[in-house]
């Protein structure tokens, strides 16, 4: 039982670890503080729902789609990102803020307010390792989030473009005077923070219901993931991901759905009076 | 001399002002008399009037700069506080909507010095999550709020010579709220508190190096906005009739009063109450019928609008206050 619990916990957390790095590479290098991320994970889930239920495709064809898709919407998102003026951070919390009401909306007028979710049977088959059973599902989110983040981590840590980029996000300026292009490393790192999202889209289609308004709690939590980890601190992201995956099940079972959205929001109320500057304390 | 040249000239600027806002309250008390068939307008008008009070609450604190991304928190208390108090004490709703405006600004107050610390975006996010903890209290405090089932039967307003509850009430309530909390936020914004919330906005440390208490002030502050907000949520509870924690403590209402004084313009007094008028009538009118169910979307679009196109708002386009100083 605890094992099962622990085992579901570590895989919500992968999960959590992902779109934390989606967010903390989108924030690290172009300071936009996106509200909207849980509304780009539900477009995500969307988009795989239609390539499932609509053209017959099956899970894994369905992933590719939604990254595809997330990209294609990250360079119009840019664009529009890189008008907004100083003061950064609170100019792009209220514009995501619109930008979640708008996606909201979007989603409704295409999807309805049903609660939907991608059909994997499959997935709930069990696979013994080492006297443990997996599900099928949660195995695969931890190999997704396992590769997905080696590859991040010996990227940023172990390839020149990499090594640039966690400079740009500590100081733009003297990285630009260093001659690396500045602006060339922002589009690749926010297109890749958003592939991240795309990524895990389908995972979040197929382990919850979505629905129109369900984003919200998932922006929380890779806000919280993000602020405790620092930006660009791919390990931490995952044991901060693992830790909230684990804090979620056990309020779960110990007092009830009822008491997650709450708990996850008194979690991040008391992070942000721990550290009052929030992400600008990791620089 | 110098003394009294100073208040002709204030009176010269604001008195024009002055005189069309009261105009066009007066015009709007006149309203019924003229659509009381089209009893759809009037429900309309009645929404962007508490739309527009909750915006000028939200405003009064954006004023010091700190953007709250979680004004239905206080908006849900009070209607909270003021249906529970009218349905235990057996209160009239002009009584009880006080005990809601009350719940709002104790909210607020203890927000106020539980944030303290936080500037700007962290303000801004700690506010979005802070809308999660009374909306969990009255989910699971079943005794008290029935949870999820909501509370049912909370008296409606009663003027005399008017029907209980007729569309007509609701409006006069809503208009004469309006007025007065314009009139409230007018007085604030145009005495010293107003003009130390402007320089907290601007720059808070030179501010408090010439002696403006920021904590004092921003703590007052965001008590009477989310009093305002209180007092709305209790004037929405008596006027639908039924509330239920997912109902009041929604996004919604976080967003609406940003929207709405972002697109009217939030460096202007009355831009607020612009902004709702104008929202509130495009959204019944144009968006309603074209997307039926994400009608909403109006409200996304005019936020993102605003952010890149017009920081002064559509009062700032008018050229209402043209200073330069955006502020943040």
């Amino acid at each position: 039982m605890y094992l099962k619990l622990l085992i579901s916990g570590l895989a919500l957390g992968s999960f959590y670890a992902i779109i934390a790095l989606g967010f903390s590479m989108i924030f690290g290098v172009t300071r936009v503080f996106n509200l909207a991320h849980g509304e780009l994970l539900l477009a995500g889930g969307y988009v795989a729902y239609v390539a499932c239920e609509r053209f017959g495709l099956g899970f894994w064809p369905s992933v590719p789609i939604s990254v595809l898709a997330l990209i294609l919407l990250g360079v119009i998102l840019y664009r529009v990102f890189r008008a907004i003026k100083e003061p950064l951070e609170l100019n792009t919390i209220v514009f995501t803020f619109g930008l979640v009401i708008a996606l909201q909306n979007l989603f409704l007028i295409f999807f309805s307010a049903d609660y939907r979710i991608l059909t994997t049977p499959e997935w709930s088959t069990t696979i013994e390792i080492f006297n443990v059973s997996f599900t099928r599902g949660h195995l695969s989110m931890f190999l997704t989030a396992f590769i997905s983040v080696s590859a991040l981590y010996f990227v940023l840590r172990h390839t020149f473009w990499g090594k640039a980029l966690r400079a740009t996000i500590q100081d733009r300026e003297a990285v630009g005077l260093l001659g690396i292009d500045v602006e060339k490393n922002s589009i690749l790192a926010f297109l890749g923070g958003i592939a991240l999202v795309g990524l895990a889209g389908p995972f979040f289609a197929s382990f919850h219901y979505i629905h129109p308004t369900g984003g919200i709690e998932a922006t929380l939590i890779a806000i919280i993931v993000t602020i405790v980890a620092g930006v660009g601190h791919v390990r931490a992201v995952i044991w901060a991901g693992w830790g909230m995956g684990l804090l979620e099940n056990l309020v779960t079972t110990t007092l009830g759905a009822a008491f997650r959205e709450g708990v996850t929001s008194l979690v991040l109320i008391a992070i942000l009076l721990y550290k009052p500057c929030g992400l600008a304390d990791n620089q | 001399m110098k003394v009294i040249t100073l208040t002709l000239r204030l009176h010269q600027r604001f008195f024009p002002k002055v005189l069309t806002v009261t105009g066009f309250i007066l015009l709007l008390f006149l309203v019924p008399l003229l659509a009381i068939q089209s009893s759809f307008l009037l429900q309309v008008l009645s929404t962007s009037f508490l739309y527009a009070a909750l915006s000028l609450s939200w405003n009064l604190l954006a004023y010091s700069g700190h953007i709250s991304l979680g004004h239905a928190a206080f908006f849900g208390l009070g209607a909270y506080g003021s249906a529970l108090f009218a349905l235990n004490f057996d209160t009239d709703p002009f009584t009880s909507i006080w005990a809601g405006g009350l719940a709002g600004a104790l909210l607020a107050a203890f927000s106020g010095i539980l944030f303290a610390r936080l500037r700007g975006a962290y303000f801004a996010l700690a506010t979005l999550a802070l809308v999660e903890i009374p909306k969990m209290i009255a989910d699971n405090w079943v005794s008290l709020t029935r949870g999820s089932l909501g509370l049912l039967n909370i008296p409606p307003f009663k003027l005399p010579l008017i029907n209980a509850n007729s569309n007509l009430t609701i409006y006069l309530v809503n208009l004469s709220s309006l007025t007065i909390l314009l009139l409230v936020v007018a007085l604030i914004l145009n005495s010293r508190w107003g003009w130390a919330l402007r320089a907290l906005r601007q720059d808070e440390k030179v501010s408090m190096t010439i002696g403006i208490n920021s904590n004092f002030y921003t703590l007052i502050t965001i008590s009477v906005s989310g009093f305002g907000a209180g007092i709305c949520g209790a004037i929405f509870a008596h006027s639908i009739g039924i509330i239920e924690p997912g109902m009041v403590f929604s996004l919604h209402y976080s967003a609406l009063p940003m929207v709405m004084a972002l697109f009217g313009g939030r460096f202007s007094v009355i831009g607020p109450v612009v902004g709702s008028l104008v929202l509130t009538l495009l959204d019944q009118f144009v968006f309603q019928p074209i997307f039926p169910s994400g009608h909403q979307i109006l409200y996304g679009l005019a936020i993102m609008i605003t952010i890149l196109f017009m920081p002064g708002g559509l009062m700032g386009l008018l050229g209402a206050r043209k200073h330069g100083i955006t502020g943040s």
